[in-house]
Parts: C-alpha cells; sequence; structure tokens
C-alpha cells in the first residue's frame, strides 16, 4: 500500500507536467512582445510646461533627492535624475497644477548616467510610440 | 509605577503589580528576577528587544516586548541606562532567542550585555565610528566621507570542514553561512548576515511619514504590503486617527493578496532547493498573476507604494473587483494542481518528513513565529489573537499542524494560501463604500507606539517615537525572518545532513532582506 502511494506520487507530478508540455507558454518573447503597461502605471514623469509654476513642492517631497530645480527658458522647472528615482510619485501628487504626471513608459536603460537626468526639455516630451 | 512597589512582592510568586500594567519599568538589578517571573506568569513569547538612545537625557532606553501565547496579552519591560557606560545582563538565559536581539543592539548601539554567550559583530564589518544608531551618528556625514571606502573581508577559522553557504541568490537569498561539518553531518554554524542591511531604520529618521511610506516596501521585497501596512498602523496609532472603513477593507485584501503572493513564491524557491525546477517555473507563472493585480490596484509591480498612514493612495479600479475574484478563482483550481506536482509528491515527502524537527516548546524559546510556529502545533496568530484592520469581519481558521518537521511547515503553507483565498472572497463581499483616505496632523506627538501584524512570514512589528517633529524620532522593525535564520535555523542545521540544509532553510521560509533590514 505504502509502495504504491509512493510510485504515485512520483507518476503524478511527472503527469501534469507532460501536461503542460501542450499547453500555451506563460512567458513572452520580450523584446519583440511585451506585456502591455497597465493604465495609470507608475513610470517616466511628463511634465507639462505651460503648467508648471515652479513652486519647488515635488523638489522637497521627493524621498530620494532626485529632483533639482533648474532655469530653463527664463523659469524654473523640475529636472529628475532617473537613476534616483524609485517611482512612488509622491511628486505627482504633491504637484499643485497638475504639471507633473506619470506616463506607462518603463523601459528605461540607458548606456550612461548622464542620459538617465531628465531635463525640463525631455520631460516634456511624450513618448515616442 | 517605579520599582521600589514591587520589592516586597518578589519574594513567593509573581507579585500583581507585575501583571497588571501592560507596561513596567525596573532597575538594571531587578531585571532578570523580572523577566524570569514574567516567563513563569505564562509570557513565554519574548517578540522583540529595542533600544532608543536619548542623548539629551543621557540615557538609552531598553525594552522587552513580550507576549504570552496562553493569555493572548502584551507587556513591555522598560529599562533606563546611563549613556556613558550603558551595560545590562543578558536574558539569553531565559529566553534563548533573545541573544540575537541583543547582539544587534549590542553592535548598532555599542550597549554592553554581561555574560552574552556570542557578542561578535552581526551586521558591520571592521567598523570603526561610533555604533551607527546612536543619535549622534550623522549617516549623510559619514555616507560623504566614506562612500568608496574598501571593504575587507576576514574569515574565521573552522573545526574540520568549512562549506560555504551562500551568498549567491537563489540558494539562500542575500546571506551567507558557514556550515562546519564532519563527514556529511554539520556540527557548527556561522552565519554571516548583513548583505542587505541598508539601515532603514536610521534612514526613517531623515524622512516624513509620507516619505516613509515609500521606503518600507523595502524590508521585504516579496510581501511589502505587510510592512506598508504595519507603518500606516503604527504611524496612526501614534497619531490616534483612525483610517476610514473601506480603506481598512482595501488593505486588507491587498495585504492577504500579498501572502499569497509571498507563499506562491515560496513554493517556487522551496521546490527550486529541493532541485526540482519545473515547480518552480510554474510558481513564479502564477506569482505573476496576482502581480499583475497589484499592479492595477497601485500602479507599481513589485513596490506598489500603496498604503500610507491615513488610508491608501489609490482607491479600487473600476471593476477591480471581479479582477481579484477571477485570479482567486484561478488559483483555487491551480492549488489542487500544485497538490499533485509539489505537495504530495513523493520525492518532496521524501526530502522534507522527518527532516528539521522543531517541537512547540523550542520553537517558542526561539522566538519562532507564524507558520513555522503554528507547524510545531502552537495555535498562534496575530489576526485571530489581536484582531487588526478588517480581520474582525472575517471568518477563518488558523492552520496548525503537529508534527513540527519541514513537511509539516510546507502543509501549513499550502493551508494558509486556500484560507487567506476565502478570506479575500469574504472580505470583497463586504467591502464599504466611502472615503478613502485621512490627513493625519504633520508632527508626530512625543509618545510611543507599537504595531504588530501577522505578515506571511510571522510575527512583523513596528515600534516607533515621536518627538514633536515631523519626523520620527526611533523606528524599529522587528522582520520575523531575523529570528527564523539567525536562531531557528542554526538551531536546526546543528546535527543535521548537509543535503538537509536547503530543505531546512527553505521551509523556515527566510527572507534575508526583512532579517537585515
Amino acid at each position: 500500500m505504502n509502495l504504491l502511494k509512493s510510485v504515485m506520487g512520483l507518476i503524478k507530478p511527472a503527469k501534469v507536467i507532460f501536461r503542460i508540455l501542450f499547453k500555451k507558454p506563460m512567458t513572452l518573447k520580450f523584446p519583440s512582445e511585451s506585456l502591455e503597461p497597465v493604465k495609470d502605471y507608475r513610470g517616466r514623469h511628463f511634465l507639462n510646461l505651460e503648467k508648471c509654476v515652479g513652486c519647488g513642492m515635488c523638489s522637497r517631497v521627493c524621498p530620494n533627492n532626485a529632483i533639482e530645480m533648474v532655469k530653463f527658458n527664463g523659469k524654473t522647472y523640475p529636472q529628475i535624475h532617473l537613476g534616483k528615482c524609485c517611482f512612488c510619485g509622491l511628486c505627482v501628487e504633491r504637484c499643485p497644477t497638475k504639471a507633473l504626471t506619470m506616463t506607462p513608459e518603463a523601459m528605461l536603460s540607458f548606456y550612461d548616467k548622464s542620459l538617465a537626468i531628465y531635463g525640463p526639455s525631455k520631460l516634456s516630451q511624450t513618448a515616442e510610440k | 509605577m517605579n520599582s521600589e512597589e514591587l520589592k516586597p512582592g518578589f519574594q513567593g510568586s509573581t507579585p500583581r503589580a507585575l501583571l497588571e500594567n501592560a507596561t513596567i519599568s525596573v532597575k538594571k538589578e531587578e531585571l532578570r528576577k523580572v523577566l524570569s517571573q514574567l516567563k513563569d506568569a505564562g509570557f513565554d513569547h519574548l517578540s522583540d528587544v529595542t533600544c532608543v538612545d536619548y542623548p539629551d537625557e543621557r540615557e538609552f532606553e531598553i525594552l522587552y516586548h513580550l507576549w504570552s501565547h496562553a493569555k493572548k496579552c502584551r507587556k513591555v519591560v522598560k529599562i533606563r541606562l546611563p549613556r556613558e557606560s550603558p551595560s545590562i545582563e543578558s536574558v539569553s538565559n531565559i529566553w534563548e532567542g533573545a541573544q540575537i536581539h541583543e547582539r544587534e543592539i549590542c553592535e548598532l548601539f555599542g550597549v554592553n550585555f554581561e555574560e552574552h554567550p556570542d557578542p561578535s559583530p552581526l551586521f558591520l564589518e571592521d567598523w570603526k565610528e561610533i555604533p551607527p544608531l546612536r543619535k549622534d551618528f550623522d549617516t549623510r556625514e559619514y555616507v560623504k566621507r566614506e562612500y568608496y571606502d574598501e571593504s575587507s573581508s576576514e574569515q574565521k577559522e573552522g573545526g574540520c570542514f568549512l562549506l560555504p553557504f551562500g551568498p549567491q541568490h537563489p540558494a539562500s537569498g542575500h546571506f551567507r553561512a558557514l556550515i562546519d561539518c564532519a563527514g556529511e553531518e554539520v556540527t557548527g554554524l556561522m552565519l554571516y548576515p548583513g548583505y542587505l542591511h541598508r539601515g532603514i531604520e536610521k534612514l526613517m529618521e531623515y524622512r516624513t511619514h509620507e516619505q516613509n511610506a515609500m521606503l518600507v516596501d523595502r524590508i521585504c521585497v516579496l510581501e511589502p504590503y505587510s510592512y506598508e501596512l504595519g507603518y500606516a498602523n503604527v504611524a496612526e496609532k501614534i497619531a490616534g486617527v483612525e483610517a476610514p472603513e473601506r480603506a481598512k477593507f482595501i488593505r486588507t485584501i491587498m495585504t492577504e493578496l500579498g501572502r499569497i503572493l509571498s507563499h506562491i513564491t515560496w513554493i517556487g524557491m522551496m521546490s527550486f532547493a529541493l532541485g526540482f525546477e519545473s515547480a518552480n517555473r510554474i510558481a513564479w507563472g502564477d506569482r505573476e498573476k496576482i502581480i499583475r493585480l497589484i499592479e492595477i490596484a497601485s500602479g507599481g509591480r513589485i513596490y506598489p507604494c500603496h498604503f500610507v498612514p491615513g488610508g491608501v493612495r489609490r482607491d479600487f479600479p473600476e471593476g477591480f473587483e471581479e479582477k481579484i475574484s477571477r485570479v482567486l478563482n484561478h488559483l483555487q483550481k491551480k492549488l489542487v494542481f500544485y497538490d499533485d506536482l509539489f505537495f504530495k509528491n513523493a520525492t518532496v515527502i521524501k526530502r522534507t518528513e522527518g527532516v528539521g524537527v522543531l517541537d512547540a516548546k523550542k520553537a517558542v524559546e526561539l522566538g519562532t513565529t507564524g507558520p513555522n510556529l503554528r507547524a510545531s502545533g502552537v495555535k498562534s496568530d496575530i489576526r485571530k489573537d489581536e484582531p487588526y484592520e478588517a480581520y474582525p469581519e472575517v471568518d477563518f481558521e488558523i492552520v496548525t499542524q503537529t508534527k513540527g518537521d519541514s513537511y509539516a511547515r510546507v502543509l501549513c503553507r499550502r493551508g494558509e494560501i486556500a484560507e487567506s483565498i476565502s478570506i479575500i472572497k469574504q472580505l470583497l463581499e463586504k467591502i464599504p463604500k466611502g472615503e478613502t483616505r485621512k490627513q493625519l496632523p504633520r508632527k508626530i506627538p512625543k509618545r510611543d507606539a507599537r504595531f504588530c501584524l501577522e505578515a506571511a512570514r510571522g510575527e512583523a512589528c513596528f515600534y516607533m517615537v515621536g518627538n514633536e517633529t515631523d519626523k520620527p524620532y526611533r523606528v524599529k522593525v522587528r522582520g520575523p525572518s531575523f529570528s527564523h535564520t539567525l536562531m531557528t535555523f542554526s538551531y536546526l542545521a546543528k546535527g543535521a545532513q548537509v543535503a538537509d540544509i536547503p530543505a531546512i532553510y527553505w521551509s523556515l521560509d527566510p527572507c534575508p532582506s526583512d532579517m537585515d533590514r
């Protein structure tokens, strides 16, 4: 009886794994296809230059000190170091004019650290599609 | 109450005053006496030992947080020490599990514990500064000065043969141990934690509540929700604010999803440790389904940053309840599949049955909590004993096993997945409508608060002291894996076979990131 139980305990796992061979794979072939980002995903920031009043609330609330206020076109705007950013979205929550928002853009890898610093002009561009 | 009032009752039975007050202050000389009396009176679980530095008063405060598994109540014993030469008797002869907490305090605060069995450093290597969690130590200044300092590594000499365990990630997590073995038998174990020690407790002292809520996620990668919940609750407790009812339900549902997430990840890790990689891949595939739910609800995949003191940042999006139900139904079906694949797999049973047996008394002694304790037959679950959030509204069973071996711990977690599914289903039916967030006052009042919750791995606690500023004066986090990895694992490993080490280690479900914090 015990022997039968152990034999069944060996056959059953093999059986279920064999069945999986004929199922759709759980993974995606990444670079060519990827998971669609959800709505309201906390990805790369987008800055509306017209709405921004340069108050600096975002830079004050940032837990990682990733936001610096810089001069651009004669006004102050935030500049975000995406390498330091933890994508918590506190800056967006705090923004009084809703000038700073987050886009679902999550594929953010760079060959150079300096490319991760997004100034006002880069932040105000929409994602390339 | 002070210690003079305690003295008359000391001879003979436990004085009533000791039992009645939730918090008692004692003098240095009486500490061991009081604690052993409390242990005899039923406070058998030493949940945590905390140290708080008060440089203005030139004192350290040490707190012993006790819990009684039989009476289901808590007790705090406070003791004050002079800051110049802090020295106190070790209580590791009363609770064996105390020694790891004392060792941490010894290292991070420089408090000397007399007669401590092993006061060697735990996290820091070649530390030449003042102990880092003291208030006069400035992290920012130190990081500026020593950022690229070369770290040196030294190896201790062992007995017969030293077998390194870890720190390569898939085998052990970021944790290293040197196993001293004679032939196939493990004779000793040297532990080297600290690979993930980020000093989160110190970092929290520099941040406001809002910013800290984003930081606590990082305590445990595999189930961030429990720690977010703990921080949110302790901050609400200290401010005297209660979260809205709907927020409580949302938080409970998401925390239970986090529990399932953690247990499913554990199925993967456990089968990986046993050399069964197919189950690992399949389990991590199902993990993705829950991560997707978290992504929809919070906007973040691994670090949701969802709960804040006062409520939640985002309400459930439209149609989210149905999405949860769909995933839960899928998981319920999948559990039967996992039974065939993993839980009733003859190889798994052969590898885990009778391995790493932990009896109930020793488990309590070592400070084991959560599923690992319940697998030894102790019916203890903070969700039931001290119901928090929306848990009073739900009906569920505490899953226990009796044998206390690795297989009992495996089965315990399987039962908990099923219970969590039923908890979420009940909550989804009862979820009320209304607001989801309240604002907390900016300043943290000058008092302390402690909140304990049942994380997937066991008892997680937050202790917070306020100081009339917008940043906490001190936060202490108790991660369940701290006791599990450093005390329970080393106890179970001694005398075991080398081949059983992965089975024992992963049956405890340790998470090095909540161990080191």
